[in-house]
């Protein structure tokens, strides 16, 4: 279970999250949304702890735990063993290092228990991109270089299938896709909750996507909190009515 | 100080690689002449240093005939208290004809190392073709911070982006000097 509890996140001095509550179980989708600025990718990255979101861990009614661990004043790899994982909207470029050897590299910092053959592991990856619909090529390039922004999002949700992690946050992996990549994305990430049982906290502007996943909750973020829950009747109503009537 | 002299004749190629990981050496200049008709060099220059090391390095190509074509390519990494000077000078002598020269560096400095790459052209001929890049940078933030979230720790993350970032020039190279460069970088890291 990852829980969330009173959450508050700053960045330059300023708060973003302000108290905010989430629980997730194994293989659930949850789907935040809320207008530019509620503070969803202050979220994403403040649970990753990425270095400029920081968690108040002050109070003690603050809880981020991941099933049991405590996450607070964790490092972000601390975090990713622990099952962690952050989908960036703008992945970045590491010239000189293939994807094959990113992902060989990620999953032995995560699992360095298991040995995984070269072979086996290729045939894995081979498998998670012909599943997000990339040509197996792109295990040999550059990680993310020269890759255009549907592509980039594609080979984000592969990573999903190749280093299980036990909760996602995928921050609008759907934004910017044209219809065959959302398919293929949402098809991934479907894989993932039913094969895998990986939690999904899925941040979005869109319904498209869920319509493909049909997130058992959906939360409406407004101003750093959680301003209602409900599931997809909820995703209707912001789409007639707006954030306002919510 | 060392230094390397090397002469490209006519219609010659020749590839000078230079490898530096932690090394003793604190002063190496390489003087190269083109002084025969469509001759080609190129130097490829890979350093990795790291606690107190420290090396200067020095190009001097000098372009004396027709339709030469030099190629300069230094990237290096340092760490700690490490530092790297170089000069990169590509002179065009008159009567080079369409020579092609061209200086390129990339410095990457961690910690409070120090590095200073300056390329400087001299040209007494038109026709030709000449220029040079050079940076001197950190390691990128939001690289460390992606590798951090897939569950490498900072130094496994910085390992791999300078992997990475040798991994350009060192494909210049022959196979065999390829697997060295890669075995020594590895055994520093």
């Amino acid at each position: 279970m990852l829980v969330i509890k009173n959450l508050h996140i700053t960045t330059q001095e300023k708060e973003i999250i302000k108290g905010l509550d989430i629980t997730i179980e194994s293989g659930e989708v949850h789907a935040v949304m809320g207008p530019n600025g509620a503070g969803k990718t202050t979220l994403a990255m403040g649970l990753m702890g990425q270095p400029q979101f920081k968690i108040q861990s002050g109070d003690r009614r603050t809880k981020f735990k991941i099933n049991g661990e405590d996450m607070l004043n964790k490092l972000p790899e601390e975090r990713a063993r622990a099952g962690l994982f952050v989908s960036f909207q703008q992945p970045v470029e590491i010239t000189g290092v293939s994807v094959l050897s990113f992902l060989r590299t990620a999953y032995k910092a995560l699992y360095p228990e298991e040995k995984v053959s070269l072979s086996e592991f290729k045939e894995q990856v081979k498998r998670a991109l012909s599943t997000v619909s990339l040509p197996q090529e792109f295990m040999q390039r550059s990680l993310n270089e020269g890759f255009s922004g549907g592509e980039k999002k594609r080979a984000e949700t592969a990573q999903l299938l190749i280093l299980k992690p036990k909760y996602a946050i995928l921050d609008e992996i759907d934004s910017g896709l044209d219809v065959d990549s959302l398919r293929a994305v949402a098809r991934a990430i479907k894989q993932a909750v039913e094969k895998y049982k990986i939690g999904i906290l899925l941040i979005t502007h869109y319904q498209r996507i869920l319509h493909h996943l049909k997130p058992n909750y959906v939360h409406v973020l407004i101003d750093g909190k959680i301003k209602k829950s409900d599931g997809m009747t909820l995703v209707e109503k912001i789409e007639r009515d707006g954030y306002a009537a919510v | 100080m060392r230094n390397i002299k090397i002469v490209v004749k006519k219609n010659e190629e020749k590839v000078l690689p230079f490898v530096w990981v932690n090394g003793d050496e604190k002063e190496v200049a390489i003087n190269a002449r083109l002084v025969g008709e469509g001759g080609n060099l190129r130097i490829v220059g890979v350093f990795l240093g790291k606690d107190a090391k420290s090396v200067v390095f020095n190009t001097h190509v000098v372009h004396e005939a027709p339709n030469t074509k030099s190629l300069t390519t230094i990237r290096g990494v340092f760490k700690n208290h490490a530092s790297f000077n170089n000069d990169g000078m590509v002179r065009i002598n008159k009567g080079a004809k369409n020579a092609d020269g061209y200086f390129a560096s990339k410095i990457l400095l961690f910690d409070n190392a120090k590095g200073r790459s300056v390329p400087s052209l001299e040209i007494d001929e038109n026709e030709l073709k000449a220029g040079h890049a050079s940076t001197v940078g950190r390691p990128d933030e939001n690289q460390l911070f992606y590798l951090r979230s897939r569950g490498l720790s900072e130094k496994e993350a910085a390992n791999l982006i300078v992997t990475g970032f040798f991994e350009p020039v060192i494909a210049l190279l022959s196979n065999e000097d390829q697997k060295n460069i890669r075995r020594k970088i590895h055994e520093i890291l």
